[in-house]
């Protein structure tokens, strides 16, 4: 067990540090980790001055990605292949996914690599090492603010209005988040140990990407199957964005919940799986 | 005032590591690691046969493994500043490691009343890409600070660091000399009960190791504890109240730094 720092200069409430052996199954100290609040968001803010400061783009890079995607996408699945978007226009469809598929990237990228990153500070100070994948998750937000920026753009262009159904996006986007910090969790820990997942990383999105209604919408996807494609959080995080940006998409269906489910399970075995593995984090970083 | 109480109280700690090769795929090959995998989940159910196991385990593997310190006791009182001496590899960054908290003993436990900083590995918790200030901001919040409370203190810290004009640049850029009295200035002003430092003088020059044995007297005069590494023997003697000497991951001697020291160059030679 082992109590924070909280106040060092209050005497009235002395901080006792107990340090034993890891055993059994960790305690989660969530309540340590909301105190070191300040950590997450001076690391989050860190991210997103260096990747920027030396780039002729800067944050151009958040918007260029997503678009040249939707200009190929469009191009080729809309202009050869003739995938059905469920009545929207092309573009619109695929930018509806693109964004919040860019941001579930980008940030599992950023938490995998996290602990790696910042093995300076790891190897010789303590604080609850779950900060370090919450700010890379909670940093990859800005990118997706500056891109979604380009989505409401081409709303407009297109003049399309949102539907009531527009007041659960932030719903949508805080599933986003929680599913990426699930896997980002495990891939963290792993990473740390194996560097065989930095190398798998890349092939692994590609491959969730296709598995994922980013290109294509999920109502082809048959009946009987909906259930099972599911499992994939993100099929729930791209219907729910297109349905609450897009007149006429499809709401989300039963089929949520099994996403919903599946991410539960992912954080709660995360967070501990990342916890028992924190110990060990020092000595093989 | 709980002057009675020790402020660190050592007791059996031991830390063992894996010497050589993966520590577990070379351990227990990649099958068992699949199979420990698979069977963590239901790890409550069968500790106890997983007990038995492991047990097994680390008969079989004992040859592998290195105790980098063992069985270390010791206590510190309020306001006393500690020595530790030994050779190179004798365990002293391992105990300080353990202290601070970054890494977990294999044995034994230690119980600290107060906040804890550090300064180990000749280095710093500087995150390079940050700059001076915001490096300041980071180390206080990771010892749970409130803003308003670094900011009471930055201005003693950058006087005492004398980086000056290179607040705002980013510490990479920063000379190794610079760095080291950032990290010491932040160190020894954060409003820690506890300061574990490592091997800090052995790199800066005459002038700024004056400053600092005279920092360590007042922070030690003002209450709080400090643990310190040091291979300068005359450092060492000039600041601490009392020293151990470690050899070969044991306490060797827990006496007056004048006869620690003593001890501890007579072994050398």
């Amino acid at each position: 067990m082992m109590n924070s720092n909280t106040r060092p200069d209050r005497k009235a409430e002395p901080v006792v540090i107990d340090i034993s052996p890891p055993s059994g199954w960790p305690r989660l100290e969530l309540v340590e980790v909301w105190q070191h609040l300040d950590i997450i968001y001076i690391l989050a803010l860190r991210d997103i001055k260096v990747r920027y400061k030396q780039s002729l783009i800067g944050v151009g890079w958040a918007v260029i990605q997503p678009l040249l995607t939707m200009i190929v996408f469009t191009a080729i699945f809309a202009g050869v292949v003739k995938v059905p978007t469920d009545g929207s226009p092309y573009p619109l469809f695929s930018l509806c996914a693109l964004v919040p598929w860019s941001y579930f990237v980008h940030a599992i990228n950023k938490s995998t690599t996290c602990l790696v990153h910042n093995q300076d500070i790891v190897k010789r100070v303590y604080f609850p090492r779950l900060v370090l994948p919450i700010a890379a998750v909670v940093g990859g937000l800005v990118d997706f603010f500056v891109a979604f920026g380009l989505l409401l753009v081409m709303l407009l262009i297109y003049g399309s209005a949102p539907t009531w159904a527009v007041l659960l996006l932030p719903v949508f986007l805080i599933f986003a988040v929680l599913t990426a910090l699930a896997l980002g969790l495990w891939l963290t820990a792993l990473h740390v140990q194996y560097r065989d997942v930095g190398n798998a990383l890349p092939f692994f999105t590609q491959v969730l990407m296709f598995i994922s209604p980013v290109a294509y919408p999920a109502s082809v996807i048959p009946e009987k199957w909906q259930m099972v494609y599911a499992l994939n959080p993100m099929a729930t995080v791209i219907n729910g964005f297109r349905w609450a940006l897009l007149e006429g998409q499809p709401a989300p269906g039963y089929s949520s919940l099994v996403s919903v489910a599946v991410v539960f399970v992912a954080l709660v075995g995360g967070l501990y799986f990342f916890r028992r593995q924190e110990d060990r984090f020092a000595d093989v970083v | 005032m709980s002057c009675e109480q020790p402020v660190i109280e050592v007791e059996g700690i031991g830390k063992c590591y894996w010497v050589g090769g993966h520590q577990f795929i070379d351990r227990m090959g990649l099958h068992a690691l699949l199979e420990r995998a698979v069977r963590a989940p239901f790890r409550l159910i069968t500790q106890k046969l997983l007990d038995r196991e492991q047990a097994k385990h680390s008969e079989a593997t004992v040859g592998h493994m290195r105790w980098a310190i063992r069985d270390l006791s010791f206590t510190v009182a309020r306001g006393e500043v500690l020595g530790i001496v030994g050779h190179n590899g004798a365990g002293k960054s391992v105990l300080l490691k353990i202290l601070s908290r970054i890494t977990r003993p294999t044995e034994g436990h230690a119980r600290l009343r107060g906040s804890v900083s550090s300064m180990l590995e000749a280095g710093t918790s500087f995150h390079p890409e940050l700059t001076g200030r915001e490096n300041i901001h980071l180390s206080g919040a990771i010892l749970g600070m409130r803003r308003s409370e670094i900011e009471d203190r930055i201005d003693e810290i950058i006087s005492f660091s004398e980086i000056g004009e290179y607040l705002d640049t980013p510490v990479k850029r920063y000379s190794s000399g610079m760095v080291l009295r950032l990290g010491f200035s932040v160190a020894a002003h954060l409003a820690t009960d506890i300061m574990l430092i490592d091997e800090v003088l052995a790199v800066g020059d005459q002038r700024f190791k004056r400053r600092c044995i005279e920092k360590m007297r007042n922070v030690a005069r003002s209450g709080r504890t400090v643990l310190f590494v040091s291979h300068d023997m005359d450092v060492l003697q000039r600041i601490s109240d009392r020293a151990i000497l470690i050899r070969n991951g044991r306490i060797e001697m827990d006496e007056t730094p004048e006869r620690v020291v003593a001890e501890h160059l007579a072994s050398a030679r």
